[in-house]
């Protein structure tokens, strides 16, 4: 991953210093209601200018005074990108929720706990040294764990906060081990110095087990199956909590992967273990998603997908492609969880429109057709993605042209046409923007295996094939549907788990049933 | 089967339906024949679930009394039920009215007028004060499932009750779920059997519950629901005049999904069908308490028995001793109440005013009848102010049009009526040009539903995108990006227009021609229906040449409980349909000739015009304007200034309760009210019919100068034109019923907001698409308004008091009415609302069968003291 150097190091963490301010006032000051949600607004404002400036300075300015905290901080395009996307999508959250908010009590604590949350972070994607990594990549935890029990009077907020604090702490206890088994190899904890020891020497077995730590560690920190529960489980904080949490905290183990690509490139056992938990986690959690009858609830288990098939491409070694889902999923997650009560109206606005199952031809002929649109883009435009990844593609944007099985009389079969048409003209649309974004400047490049791709591939076809059983012969799958209505037991598992490894008490004391006179 | 006896004369609390065969069972102990038994079991389980109102969904949100099915008893008797049966409060909460009490806003006079009201004997002052102190002491009687939980670690985990309801909640929201879950399951077994299904394979809750094994208990779960039923009558061995009680105490575990069923059982009977899933909620509830029991020890089981018997054996007494504890909170209820009467007789006794009385006789230049609404009243009353031409009335929002309307080449058909009735007449969309027409009409529909028909198109092509897992994986990817507007738009929300979602996929060419029409009348149908309405509106002489018809409708953005702003008597939904059909009816040449030949004196030039009043913004906007007459036309546009000096002084009047300065400029607080109905992130986009507290049946003379907050309905009504009093009937029982039902929405969801309240909007989480939301994860549905809609943070925004309905009619056409309607006598005599009348220029209130004065219609309070409304 491409690095600026850094003249000054000091000025890569103004964000976060700008970000610890309205921490502390949330802490210190007096201020109430809208006069801290102002203060806070600004200061947000600023540290959003801070990462945008930030690296122009950096890349224009030589000579900076200041400084330098050499293999401590570094900052390139791809973790400056970043900051911009969480800062921004932080400013907009604390904006919503300085109205969402009003008359709620334990707003100073809350301001002061998302301040911290977005400091965190800025300092995890500009650190360069183990040991800041790990700390800030706690601190983002524990600031957080005030967010999600923000009303802690409610048992499940308390059960979700005590499962991830187990995966937390065991992924920490997995990147101590990982840190210092590659700063015993390498004699530095910087991870500068590590890239340049992995080029220069191959991974050692050390290094190997240290990059299995790594991977293991963000499976547990990203959501992933098994350790999935709690974040499906969160809706028991306000609504902003969880957009906070979906678009700018989960996504983080995609940014380390991303990071350690020098390293985890030459372990293929890491590899594999992310292509599998992705995988499996995708094809899943995408299934649950379907099974869901909440709004929120649809979406958590939406993000859990997202986090498995960005895991997944960045097992594939697709690393441009995982950081733009990583920006992409943000900026979408968030407005839909936002958005979340937007449902009614359109359910009401879906019930116009009318629901209907896809037909059997329009199901085998779209992967076809648009198979034949990406190759023809791809070819026309010269984009470079292996082969497999063009069919992956393709499969993904079939459901565009699936045609209703019975047309609406009243529109007759000319609408048929038309959603046809509009398909491929959205689905030539969506490559070409994929093509375009791939193109972007973040400093990031691909190294795609193939028969990781193949088995990727393989997977997404599976995937598609259920879409089209689902569509045609749903009672084929009612086995499945039930399994995955029970989110095949996963969390079950996981839950009883953690309630024996770790008992907690999770009920605050409430009289909820009558007693016994 | 053990039966324990109760005597009768210790059993002071009467049921209100008859109990078939209770002596013979409960006195002797008689084993019954099967068929006999099964009759009873029916009885009680039906009874139980007749005591549950139904719930509609949020988007036809209507606001329903929760306890419509208990109104046969008085609502201090009510309130020892809800206490012993289920824990839920009915009166005002005692620190509620401690603090009122010592704030001064509660006077000792609204308590001496309060006191009045009771029957000698009752709590005497000090007593009240006193009680304020600590909470009433109030009996709860145990379910079985609460008796089992006994185990020493049940404060580590949630209690069997909580998952149970949590547990049934989930498996409810999925089986009837038709709008979110892409993948639905098979539920041709009805409820009970999907149930029994689900639970089967659910490995998770015996881990919340600390029952590991519960896996391996269910063999003991009945196999249907008439299983279920009989299992724990028999079993339980209760007493058989406590059944329906036990069996409504365990559905009030689960009312949010109780109401639900219970609105499908309201849809049902319409139709005239029975709907099996109250029922089937009831076994499961029922169930459950099999399956805990399995793993208990014999002996353990038998002591829950024993307990749950001695407890229930005591239910009479429990329920008196509540009934007795609540006499407190009863008179503090009517204080309450007195607070808000004193006003209204003061306000309304200095109210007719010369010239609205002999206004009368002067034809007006403008007519607009306005929803009944309490929105309506500034609105009205700044109308009347700024232009003296203009003269209003109130009447029902979907006047008189028991319609269900289809938004053109769709199949979203949607009733715009009150829940009370089932629609009788369609309306559907036509596309009308103002001028010549160009082709046939029926071309122009067919046009247009082909363009929306490639509009849905595309958009459903778009939507897979985002649906599909496979597809939305890649969609972020390459679309993602695109939402940065998307979010941008959350930091500053804009000034636009109401949105009109009938209209979506309209390209806009057609949009101002798209106009809701009456379908399938013939004219002498048309005609009857006009002169129907007319006569309802007391429109039938002396016409404005221009009538407005205003029907009302809210703006906000990102708020699952929209509907609820919009108006009820349409369902739900903006008065906009209604207004525009009738409107088009009225104005039709052919009906008007006919109504001319059946006798009405309509003026020819009087033209009807269907408008909006947006209660977000309090802005007004006409439809159809180009399909008027040129002097109409002109009319109209006169009017524009009238509406935005009116919309401007109800703006500023409604702005301290919104937390706006009320001295800003004109535009600049009518952008700030439209920036807050397009903000998603507000909680709070208008307060709906927060304080609503009276409801005014009379001439508009009657309340035309005084100034009611914004707390009253008004519905116009003169009874000399209606000597057979066929309309105040029709008036006492729809649109007073439906003034109650939102007076005890507003009422339940503030005194007992954890079972009669939605919660906190920032937990909420819509189920269903449309069904109702959840507070976070799961729990019961939650039913009712929510805190925010309630509560500024501060404080509560609508005051607990009981609806007082004024009507200037003689006594004989009212008590006729209240002899007749069984229902409207109820309301009346348990206390559920206060009927007053207008005696020329006094008020008498209607108690124990007589008409009394007010015990303070003597004026003895000054007006300057009298307490602030709210």
């Amino acid at each position: 991953m491409e690095t600026w150097g850094l003249k000054s190091g000091a000025l890569a963490l103004l964000p976060a210093l700008l970000m610890c301010v309205p921490m502390l006032l949330g802490r210190l000051s007096a201020a109430e209601g809208a006069a801290l949600w102002q203060r806070f607004t600004r200061l947000s404002a600023a540290a959003l200018l801070a990462t945008l400036a930030v690296p122009a300075v950096l890349w224009l300015g030589e000579g900076l005074a200041g400084p330098r905290l050499d293999g401590w901080v570094a900052l390139g395009p791809f973790t400056a990108a970043m900051a911009v996307l969480v800062q921004a999508v932080g400013t907009v959250i604390g904006v919503f929720s300085s109205r969402y908010l009003q008359g709620e009590a334990g707003q100073r604590g809350y301001v002061s706990a998302l301040s911290g949350v977005l400091a965190a972070v800025h300092v995890m994607l500009v650190a360069d040294h183990w040991l800041l990594l790990i700390a800030a990549w706690a601190l983002v935890g524990i600031a957080l764990q005030r967010l999600l029990c923000f009303y802690a009077d409610r048992p499940f907020a308390l059960l979700a906060a005590h499962k991830k604090n187990l995966a937390d702490r065991l992924a920490d206890l997995l990147l101590i081990a990982a840190a210092a088994l590659a700063w015993y190899t390498v004699g530095s904890g910087s991870l500068s110095d590590l890239w340049a020891h992995v080029a220069a020497h191959g991974a050692s077995p050390a290094l190997q087990a240290a990059a299995l730590c790594v991977a293991l560690a963000v499976v547990l920190r990203t959501a992933l199956l098994p350790a999935h529960g709690w974040i499906i489980q969160v809706m028991e904080a306000p609504t902003p909590v969880s957009a906070l949490l979906h678009a700018g905290v989960v996504n983080l183990g995609g940014v380390v992967l991303i990071r350690f690509s020098p390293l985890l490139d030459t372990v293929p056992a890491a590899r594999w273990l992310l292509v599998i938990a992705g995988l499996a986690t995708a094809l899943l959690a995408g299934m649950v998603m379907l099974t869901r009858v909440s709004i929120k609830v649809r979406l958590a288990w939406s993000t859990v997908a997202q986090m498995g098939f960005m895991v997944l491409e960045c097992g594939l070694g697709l690393y441009v492609f995982a950081a733009l889902h990583l920006i992409g999923h943000s900026l979408y997650k968030a407005h839909a969880f936002l958005a979340a009560s937007t449902a009614v109206r359109d359910t009401r606005l879906r019930m116009m429109l009318g629901e209907q199952r896809a037909s059997l031809p329009s199901l085998l002929l779209a992967p076809v057709l648009t198979a034949a649109t990406v190759l023809a883009l791809a070819g026309w435009t010269g984009i470079d993605w292996p082969a497999w990844w063009t069919l992956v593609l393709a499969l993904a944007w079939a459901p565009l042209l699936w045609l209703p099985a019975s047309a609406a009389p009243a529109a007759g079969s000319q609408a048929a046409w038309w959603q046809a048409g509009s398909g491929l003209a959205a689905v030539a649309l969506l490559t070409l923007a994929a093509g375009l974004a791939h193109h972007l400047p973040l400093g990031l490049a691909d190294r795609p295996d193939d028969l990781t791709g193949a088995v990727a591939l393989a997977g997404m076809t599976l995937l598609y094939a259920g879409m089209a059983v689902l569509q045609t012969r749903p009672h084929w799958l009612s086995a499945w549907r039930r399994l995955s209505y029970a989110g095949f037991y996963v969390d079950e598992f996981y839950t009883r788990l953690a309630l024996g490894l770790w008992p907690a008490r999770w009920v605050p004391p409430v009289a909820a049933a009558p007693s016994q006179s | 089967m053990q039966m324990t006896t109760v005597p009768e004369s210790a059993h002071p609390y009467a049921p209100a339906a008859p109990q078939p065969g209770m002596d013979d069972v409960s006195a002797h102990g008689v084993l019954l024949d099967d068929g006999r038994l099964q009759q009873r079991i029916d009885d009680a389980c039906t009874r139980a679930c007749s005591a549950i109102a139904p719930a509609w969904p949020l988007d036809r949100a209507i606001a329903v009394n929760p306890h419509w099915s208990r109104i046969g008893r008085s609502v201090r008797a009510v309130a020892a039920r809800m206490a012993v049966l289920a824990g839920i409060p009915v009166f005002p909460s005692r620190d509620y009215i401690r603090e009122a009490w010592q704030s001064g806003a509660l006077s000792a006079a609204d308590l001496d007028a309060a006191r009045a009201l009771q029957p000698s004997g009752g709590p005497d002052a000090a007593a009240c004060i006193a009680a304020l102190e600590q909470p009433a002491a109030l009996p709860r009687l145990p379910l079985l499932i609460d008796v089992l939980d006994d185990d020493p670690s049940r404060h580590e985990r949630l209690s069997w009750r909580q998952a149970i309801t949590h547990q049934v909640s989930q498996t409810c929201a999925a089986y009837f779920d038709e709008h979110q879950a892409d993948w639905q399951p098979e539920r041709a077994g009805g409820l009970y059997a999907f149930w029994r299904d689900t639970l089967s394979h659910d490995h998770g809750i015996g881990v919340l519950m600390g029952l590991p094994d519960l896996s391996r208990r269910l063999h003991a779960l009945p196999a249907d629901r008439a299983q279920a039923e009989r299992w724990v009558l028999e079993r339980l061995g209760l007493p058989e005049h406590v059944w329906a009680d036990y069996l409504e105490s365990v559905l009030l575990t689960v009312n949010g999904w109780a109401s639900w069923c219970a609105y499908l059982g309201w849809e049902a009977a319409q139709r005239g069908e029975q709907d099996p899933h109250l029922r089937d909620l009831l076994a499961i509830r029922l169930a459950w308490g099999a399956l805990l029991l399995e793993g208990k020890a014999d002996e353990a089981a038998q002591r829950s028995f024993a307990t749950v018997q001695a407890a229930w054996a005591r239910a009479p007494l429990a329920l008196a001793q509540a009934e007795d504890a609540l006499r407190i909170d009863e008179v503090w209820q009517a204080a309450l109440d007195a607070r808000y009467q004193r006003q209204l007789a003061l306000r309304l006794g200095s109210a007719s005013s010369p010239r609205a009385l002999e206004g009368a006789a002067v034809r007006p230049e403008v007519q607009a009848a306005f929803c009944i609404d309490v929105r309506s009243e500034p609105m009205r009353r700044a109308l009347e102010a700024v232009w003296p031409g203009i003269r209003t009335l109130g009447f029902a929002g979907f006047f008189g049009l028991p319609i269900a309307y289809t938004p053109l080449a769709t199949d979203a058909r949607r009733p715009q009526l009150p829940g009370l009735l089932a629609p009788a007449i369609e309306v559907s969309d036509r596309i009308e040009g103002a001028g010549a027409q160009t082709g046939p009409a029926h071309d122009l529909d067919r046009a247009a539903g082909a363009a929306r028909g490639r509009q849905f198109a595309g958009q459903r092509s778009w939507r897979a995108a985002s649906r599909w897992p496979g597809a939305a994986f890649s969609f972020v990817e390459a679309a993602g990006v695109s939402y940065v507007g998307k979010l941008a738009r959350w930091l500053r929300p804009s000034r636009a227009a109401r949105a009109r979602d009938h209209l979506d996929g309209l390209p806009s060419r057609y949009r101002a021609l798209c106009r809701p029409a009456l379908a399938g009348l013939d004219l002498d149908s048309r005609a009857a229906l006009a002169a129907r309405v007319l006569r309802a509106m007391g429109l039938e002489r002396g016409l404005a040449p221009l009538v407005l018809l205003v029907g009302h409708g809210s703006q906000s953005a990102n708020n699952a409980h929209a509907a609820a702003l919009d108006c009820g008597a349409c369902c739900g939904q903006t008065g906009e349909v209604n207004a525009r059909a009738l409107a088009r009816l009225l104005n039709d040449a052919e009906v008007r000739a006919e109504l001319v030949q059946r006798g009405l004196d309509l003026p020819p030039d009087t033209v009807f015009v269907a408008g909006l009043h947006n209660t977000t913004t309090d802005e007004i906007e006409g439809f159809d304007l180009d399909l008027l007459p040129a002097e109409a036309q002109a009319r109209w546009n006169a009017l524009a200034p009238v509406f935005a000096q009116a919309g401007d002084q109800v703006r500023r009047e409604r702005a301290p309760r919104l937390g706006l300065d009320p001295r800003t400029g004109h535009g600049e607080l009518l952008a700030q009210l439209r920036r807050r109905a397009n903000d998603g992130a507000q909680t709070r986009p208008e307060w709906g019919l927060a304080g609503n507290a009276a409801f005014i049946i009379a001439s508009r003379a009657r309340s035309e100068s005084a100034v009611l907050d914004g707390r009253t309905f008004l519905h116009d009504y003169d009874s000399a034109s209606d000597p057979d009093g066929s309309l105040l009937e029709l008036l006492m029982t729809a649109p007073m019923l439906v003034t109650h039902w939102i007076n005890w929405q507003y009422h339940a969801s503030t005194c007992a907001p954890d079972h009669f309240g939605s919660g906190n909007k920032l937990l909420h989480n819509v189920v269903g698409g449309r069904i109702g939301v959840f507070e976070g994860n799961g729990g019961d549905l939650r039913v009712g308004l929510s805190r925010q809609s309630l509560h500024d943070g501060e404080r509560w925004v609508h005051a607990p008091v009981r609806l007082t309905v004024a009507i200037d009619a003689p006594a004989a056409a009212i008590e006729r009415v209240l002899a007749t309607h069984a229902v409207v006598r109820q309301l009346v005599d348990h206390g559920w609302l206060h009927l007053w009348r207008f005696d020329g220029a006094r008020l008498l209130r209607y108690h124990a069968g007589q008409w009394q004065d007010l015990p303070f219609s003597d004026a003895a309070v000054p007006v300057a003291s009298a307490p602030t409304v709210q």
